[in-house]
């Protein structure tokens, strides 16, 4: 007996390290912002256990227009940088969705608004500037007064447009965290938990009261 | 198990509203009132054993109990389940409003399924008590699994594909819930015996 005891056990283990995690959960997560110059999406089931080859698909909020489908990496990480054929979308002024499939009726959907994507369409706007950049000209160098130290002297110009697309950039990046924390905030509360028994034990009571009337 | 909202087709999500307001008509009109505490008790319990995660091997696995509220409930199990299913999608956004129906029947139709094979076999002595409380959890689960797969199968995803991954992820849910389901009948046997008389309320 014991010995059946002992190769149950031993089974009930090898079985539980077998598969994949990923049928398990209850949902699958998403979540994307923009980082620079591109579409960072991140995909996972729960905190440790990411979305490995998922399918993503990026539509058109207002059409529903399908713009770009890929496929997340092992770490259920996609960077989607947009080129010249997202420009139309982002001259549009549309959200965008980004939907992930990850299979067994795992679903989920992560919305964009149009004001998250202005700083890409400025990016992939052929007539302007990539990037705000550093300028620089031996001209400019040359001109300075002479100093005693040799090193070269670098002035730097930004217009609007760059210094906002720069503000834009700095902002975004200080926000990843703070959306990340928003994003977590999902996962079940203790208090939500409390609650969900709390409306099964007032149902009990309200059936209880109902039956107790009929009968009286 | 929770499908996920937009998933399934219009036509499998109107099935399965429809065979789960008949199981849920079926077991309202069987429910032992008698016995009420017992479900509203077996509903919270399913409410929340699907939050409790039990790390094992390089990941974790949560329960889901379907086949422990089976057993104990038998058609009555749809309306129990229903509320819980509900209370998840509103609370925690597992599933959702839309799928609920096939959530539900998908979890408490197998359940029922094994109440009528195995509630003969608690009371032909202890061992026969312990297999036929393991096998009601391990194959409620299983039966779960398939019924998930034929949802997916019947909108766009492959059945065999589907079943086969679903049933392979969910075998060690499957021993795991059989073993828990034993034990608390076990325990359930030895200190209140009457709770396992289900004549009464299915005749």
């Amino acid at each position: 007996m014991q010995k059946a005891i002992f190769g149950a056990a031993i089974l009930c283990l090898v079985l539980l390290t077998c598969p994949s995690q990923e049928v398990w959960a209850h949902r699958v997560n998403i979540f994307a912002y923009t980082d620079g110059d591109s579409i960072r999406v991140e995909c996972s089931f729960s905190k440790t256990n990411r979305v490995r080859n998922g399918k993503l698909i990026f539509l058109d909020r207002e059409t529903g227009a399908i713009l770009h489908e890929a496929t997340t990496d092992e770490d259920g990480l996609y960077v989607l940088r947009p080129d010249a054929s997202f420009a139309t979308f982002l001259a549009s002024g549309h959200g965008l969705v980004i939907r992930l499939m990850a299979g067994e009726g795992h679903q989920n959907e992560w919305m964009m608004e149009p004001a998250e994507l202005t700083g890409l369409a400025d990016l992939v706007d052929p007539g302007h500037v990539t990037a705000p950049t550093q300028k620089s000209s031996p001209d400019m160098t040359a001109s300075l007064p002479d100093t005693e130290s040799s090193v070269p002297v670098f002035v730097t110009s930004l217009d609007k447009k760059e210094l906002e697309a720069l503000v834009a950039r700095v902002v975004d990046a200080r926000l990843v965290p703070i959306r990340h924390a928003l994003a977590g905030q999902e996962e079940p509360s203790f208090r939500d938990i409390v609650g969900g028994i709390g409306w099964i034990l007032g149902l009990l009571g309200l059936t209880t009261y109902m039956l107790y009337r009929s009968k009286n | 198990m929770h499908i996920s909202e937009g998933v399934l087709s219009p036509m499998v999500l109107g099935a399965g509203y429809a065979l789960t307001i008949a199981g849920c008509w079926a077991g309202l009109r069987r429910t032992n009132y008698d016995r009420l505490v017992v479900t509203a008790m077996l509903s919270a319990v399913f409410f929340v054993a699907s939050l409790v995660h039990v790390p094992l091997g390089p990941g974790n696995v949560h329960l889901i109990l379907n086949g422990l509220l089976g057993l104990f409930l038998g058609w009555t199990i749809f309306p129990a389940l229903l509320i819980s299913l509900l209370l998840q999608a509103i609370l925690f956004r597992y599933g959702g409003i839309a799928c609920l129906g096939v959530n539900t029947f998908d979890m408490a139709f197998p359940a029922v399924i094994c109440h009528y094979l195995f509630r003969s076999w608690l009371a032909r002595g202890r061992y026969m008590r312990l297999a036929g409380s393991f096998l009601c959890g391990a194959l409620s689960v299983a039966g779960a699994a398939l019924c998930t797969a034929l949802a997916l199968a019947l909108t766009d995803e492959g059945f065999l594909v589907s079943a086969r991954i679903l049933f392979v992820a969910h075998l060690p849910i499957m021993v795991l819930e059989g073993v828990i389901v034993a034990l608390i009948v076990s325990y359930i046997g030895k200190n209140r015996p009457n709770l396992l008389h289900f004549d009464a309320p299915d005749k």
